[in-house]
């Protein structure tokens, strides 16, 4: 077989694995959105039906304006904080990463196996004694418990920038800093350039977790109207039964602002970043 | 009496600076409450009292009195040993094939991330939804195809294998860290290989795999941290039924500390938890050395 | 003039030396709660209320309405949360020094809370305050007692609950039987198990299967068959439990073996106990054993005509009881602003205030007086039942040494055995009690430290 024919031997499979799967993972999908429109008498239905008539776009207005829940102010508290913590992550993990991928320094690697064991502690071990600690400072019913350690590092987004950066040959600092740049210089306009990707994984990854975390604004903050729509999400379920299709419409509701910025950030994953050799 | 170069002292200060938020935040959001934790755990610190120090006494009720936490572990280990292994592969393949420079392949990255971002309440109630016995999508799928039902979230195994099958639909977060790593893969690299007749499997083995090894390596670490720390998709699901039978270490933890009010005890779950993974962690780090290629040293 | 004038200072000098009377009252309560012609003394200030009841948030907004033009000067933030968290949140607020001035309280979490000083005595308060004290006048005798722990009241009562059964009308017509409210006065559980079996239908799995009844491992209907039958879950002193007793199995006995005969479907697998709403809803459960809080979402039925009626009668006592959640307001401790919260808690014990709750149909209130409102809707037709019901409740009353979720656990899980056949129901209701009891007296071991 000729190249030409390969390719497209190549391209069509590469298409139908991919329409496969998605279609698999689309399903679920399907029926997400298809709750968000069912009225609640459909959700009980035998046998099931795959698609339900009227629409019932009602839902989303409803849950938009179900009394006890300050969606607005809730999403608005999600966009800000979320919007924080991204920042604080760019800030704080690149520069972290830096000092444990770059700088040959004694005892770098074992404290690095801190860093990462620190990743182990799940949220509700530390939730009891950071409450008591952060009553005392008076920090509770703030935005500050939550925000606060992505400006200080959090282990996976460093790992996850570290390991990236462990995959830059050493000569390109080595030959910057022959050049006269020094460490901050290097950071800013060798390694960073390189990183992207990783960063901006970082960067995505940081504002889905800030956007879906549900246990800290549980705890942290009190009020309604400085709650994130994370928790908010949970009045639908009462105590005795689930408002089951105004649960959906308010999830798509929630889901919509990361996915369109998700899809904007796409075109920056370019295929085959060309990092071919030492900058001149 | 200096056993350090200039050179080696001024990399330290450097360094020591550069990590200095990490240090800042790792000692004041996890060291300390983690200190303070391990000294709670040696109290009987509850709901109905002031803590007592009662020494180690809860962590020999762990081991001896109390037959939830082996049941709770051994569910937590066999989900471990599923989903690890099968997250793995998943993501790393689904990552190569939205590697290619097909037209149109946003769309395809667009619909295997958006399952990650639906909020794990809801994402459960789905599922839920899905998996039920009488009313459930899935089920009904299987009776057209003349097979029986299945009793999804009833039983250990068909539980865990729904809860598996969930975090593989939301691994978004996963495929999307291993597409940033095989991008950082120079092309080039590819190019000199098609140059060199080397079929594209023998490239994906040669090339993409040792260079991939970092971020593969952070996965594993991740999954595996992931994997003992299961929870919400547990609790929403089953909430450990019926009869403990989905009951996950941290479920059970979070139930001890929140539901029965002992969070002296539920204290020393945790420490009991962190050692645990603590060691395997190490274990993986010292062989990494052996298999993981780092190219920049 | 000057009698009109002499009459005012007579009236506001009985009415302080009322409250004056009293003894020893806590600082500051005596001047602002004195309820004046003049409302210009009223305090003022912040308050928050915190609940579960996410899905009342338009009846609340209509109590915080009413609280906030009664007194100018108050403030009530209402901060919901969602149930399975409102239990984790209150006690960690309230331990580290803060948490709401008032918050809700169900009534088989009482006495844990009570005993470990999470809640405020307010018998003086109430003492000191007119509104108060008349709203609790007014009460019946069992709920002015409910909320007392050790003697002492630690809390307001504000709604109660009945129970009572929901079933699908047109399932008994078309199997010929009569109508059930019309046998509600005299039928009895072995009338509930034939009726049951009557109305089991099998077909091949899938389309056309119904069945009689829905029996499940929640309290309803353990708790109202065992307090039917005349026995109690706990010994007078609350320290032992007594679920594993030969009474309460024998009392359970016959809905197990109803269940094993097939007339109810499976309750045992099934993640939530919603379940049995859910197939009622579907219409594939004739008869469903219903708290009024139902009511709202079995609403949503379009697709059959349904209806509720009283109880059953135990066979052997004659006597029927329904378990009754009473809800109350309790004040935090840690309060920092007790006159202002005083002073809400006044203007949400008003008729006026409570009878909100009834109107919207969305809660019964522990005030006789403003209840009907509630018991006017369409449907069910036959609404009274519930309110009949009333008439015989029994509060959900635990003890202080089990947490309330870890007991239901515990309870589910020895009845679910049962009812799936894995143990016997006495078997599996005196292993419960046992491991119940040694939960109690670890914690009694806690609390006497």
């Amino acid at each position: 077989m000729n190249n030409k024919s390969k390719k497209a031997v190549r391209t069509v499979s590469g298409y139908f694995i991919l329409t496969v799967l998605a279609v698999l993972f689309m399903f679920p999908l399907y029926w997400f959105f298809l709750n968000s429109l069912k009225n609640y008498e459909q959700f009980f239905l035998y046998p099931p039906k795959f698609w339900v008539w009227p629409l019932r776009f009602a839902n989303y207005l409803e849950a938009y304006r179900y009394p006890s829940l300050q969606f607005g102010q809730m999403l608005k508290n999600s966009v800000i904080i979320t919007a924080l913590s991204v920042i604080g992550t760019v800030l704080s993990s690149t520069i972290v990463a830096y000092g444990f991928s770059r700088i040959k320094w004694r005892g770098r690697d074992q404290v690095f196996v801190l860093v990462i064991l620190t990743m182990i502690i799940p949220t509700e071990v530390v939730l009891t004694p950071l409450y008591s600690i952060y009553s005392k400072l008076h920090l509770l019913d703030t935005w500050i418990p939550i925000i606060a350690p992505f400006f200080f590092a959090r282990p996976f987004y460093t790992f996850m920038i570290r390991q990236s950066m462990m995959g830059i040959p050493m000569e390109m600092d080595e030959s910057a800093e022959i050049d006269g740049c020094n460490v901050w210089q290097r950071l800013l306009y060798v390694i960073l350039p390189q990183v992207k990707p990783a960063l901006l994984a970082a960067m995505i990854m940081a504002m889905q977790d800030q956007w879906n975390n549900y246990l800290e604004p549980l705890i942290f903050i009190n009020s309604n109207s400085k709650q994130t729509i994370s928790v908010g999400l949970t009045f639908f379920s009462g105590m005795y039964n689930i408002q089951w299709n105004l649960v959906f419409a308010a999830a798509v509701i929630v889901a919509m602002p990361i996915l369109v910025i998700f899809i904007f950030l796409q075109k920056y994953f370019i295929q085959g970043i060309v990092v071919s050799g030492v900058k001149g | 009496m200096s056993k350090w170069s200039r050179k080696e002292k001024k990399q330290l200060k450097t360094g020591i600076l550069m990590i200095s938020p990490w240090l800042v935040g790792g000692i004041g959001f996890t060291l300390i409450p983690l200190l303070l934790a391990f000294g709670m755990s040696m109290t009987n610190y509850s709901f109905f009292s002031k803590p007592k120090f009662i020494g180690f006494e809860n962590y020999i009720t762990m081991f001896t009195k109390d037959p939830l936490i082996w049941k709770s572990l051994g569910v937590t280990f066999i989900y471990a040993i599923v989903a690890i292994p099968l997250q793995l592969i998943f993501g790393f393949l689904l990552a190569n094939l939205l590697n290619q420079n097909l037209k149109g392949i946003v769309v395809f990255r667009t619909i295997f991330y958006i399952p990650c971002l639906i909020v794990v309440v809801s994402s459960s109630l789905l599922w839920r939804q899905m998996l039920d016995t009488d009313f459930g999508i899935f089920n009904y799928i299987l009776s057209w195809l003349g097979m029986g039902k299945i009793s999804w979230l009833s039983q250990t195994a068909t539980i865990i294998a729904s809860a598996v099958l969930i975090s593989l639909w939301q691994s978004g977060k996963m495929i999307i860290i291993n597409l940033s790593g095989l991008q950082g893969i120079p092309t080039s690299l590819y190019e000199a290989a098609d140059l060199d007749g080397c079929s594209k499997l023998r490239q994906v083995y040669y090339i993409t795999l040792p260079l991939m090894t970092p971020v593969l390596f952070m996965n594993l670490i991740i999954g595996l941290i992931g994997a003992f720390k299961t929870f919400s998709s547990f609790k929403l699901l089953t909430n450990g039924g019926p009869n403990n039978a989905s009951l996950v270490y941290m479920l059970h933890l979070y139930n001890n500390a929140f539901v029965n009010y002992q969070l002296g005890y539920a204290n020393a779950m945790s420490i009991l938890l962190f050692v645990i993974v603590g060691i395997l962690t190490i274990w993986l780090f010292r062989s990494s050395a052996k298999w993981v290629f780092y190219g920049g040293e | 003039m000057k009698k009109r004038f002499a009459a005012l200072l007579i009236g506001t000098m009985l009415v302080s030396s009322l409250t004056g009377c009293t003894g020893n009252s806590s600082p500051g309560t005596t001047e602002a709660t004195t309820v004046n012609e003049s409302k210009t003394e009223k305090a003022g200030g912040n308050v928050t209320y915190w609940t579960w009841q996410t899905q009342a948030g338009e009846a609340e907004a209509k109590q915080v309405e009413y609280v906030q033009s009664s007194n100018p000067n108050l403030k009530l933030n209402i901060e919901y949360t969602a149930n399975a968290d409102y239990w984790t949140k209150l006690p960690v607020a309230i331990a580290g020094g803060t948490g709401p001035d008032i918050y809700l309280m169900t009534r088989p979490s009482f006495e844990l809370y009570a005993a470990s000083g999470q809640m405020m005595d307010i018998s003086d308060i109430v003492a000191n305050s007119r509104a108060l004290s008349e709203y609790m006048e007014k009460l019946r005798p069992e709920l002015q007692e409910t909320y007392k722990f050790d003697g002492v009241l630690m809390a307001i009562p504000i709604t109660v609950e009945s129970t009572a059964i929901a079933y699908n009308r047109d399932a008994f017509k078309a199997a010929g039987l009569k109508d059930l409210k019309e046998i509600e006065d005299t039928w009895t559980w072995d009338d509930f198990a034939d009726i049951a079996r009557q109305l089991t239908i099998k077909g091949n799995s899938g389309e056309g299967e119904q069945y009689g009844c829905w029996i499940a491992s929640d309290r309803i209907p353990f708790w109202e068959k065992l307090w039917s039958a005349g026995y109690e879950m706990f010994d007078e002193k609350q320290e032992t439990c007594l679920i594993g007793q030969t009474g309460i199995v024998e009392a359970y006995q016959p809905l197990v073996d109803l269940y094993q005969e097939g007339m109810s479907p499976n309750s045992v697998d099934v993640p939530d106990s919603s379940y049995g709403d859910d197939l009622f809803i579907s219409g594939k459960i004739a008869m469903i054993p219903a708290g009024i809080w139902k009511v709202p979402s079995y609403a949503n039925i379009t697709t059959f005509d349904w209806d509720v009626a009283q109880l059953p009668l135990d066979p052997t006592t004659g006597k029927r009881v329904s378990s009754s959640n009473v809800l109350g307001l309790c004040i935090n401790p840690n309060s920092k602003n007790l006159e202002a919260t005083i002073a809400a808690l006044e203007e949400l014990v008003q008729p006026d205030c409570m009878k909100i709750y009834a109107d919207m149909g969305v809660f019964v209130p522990a005030l006789e007086s403003v209840r009907d409102g509630f018991f006017t809707m369409d449907t069910p037709q036959n609404i009274a039942a519930y309110k009949k019901a009333l008439d015989y409740v029994h509060p959900n009353t635990l003890t202080q040494y089990i947490p309330y979720q870890q007991f239901g656990t515990l309870q589910n899980n020895a009845l679910k055995n049962a009812l799936s056949g894995k143990m016997t129901l006495e078997d599996a209701l005196k292993e419960a009690n046992e491991e119940i009891n040694k939960v109690m007296d670890e914690n009694k071991a806690q609390f006497n430290q």
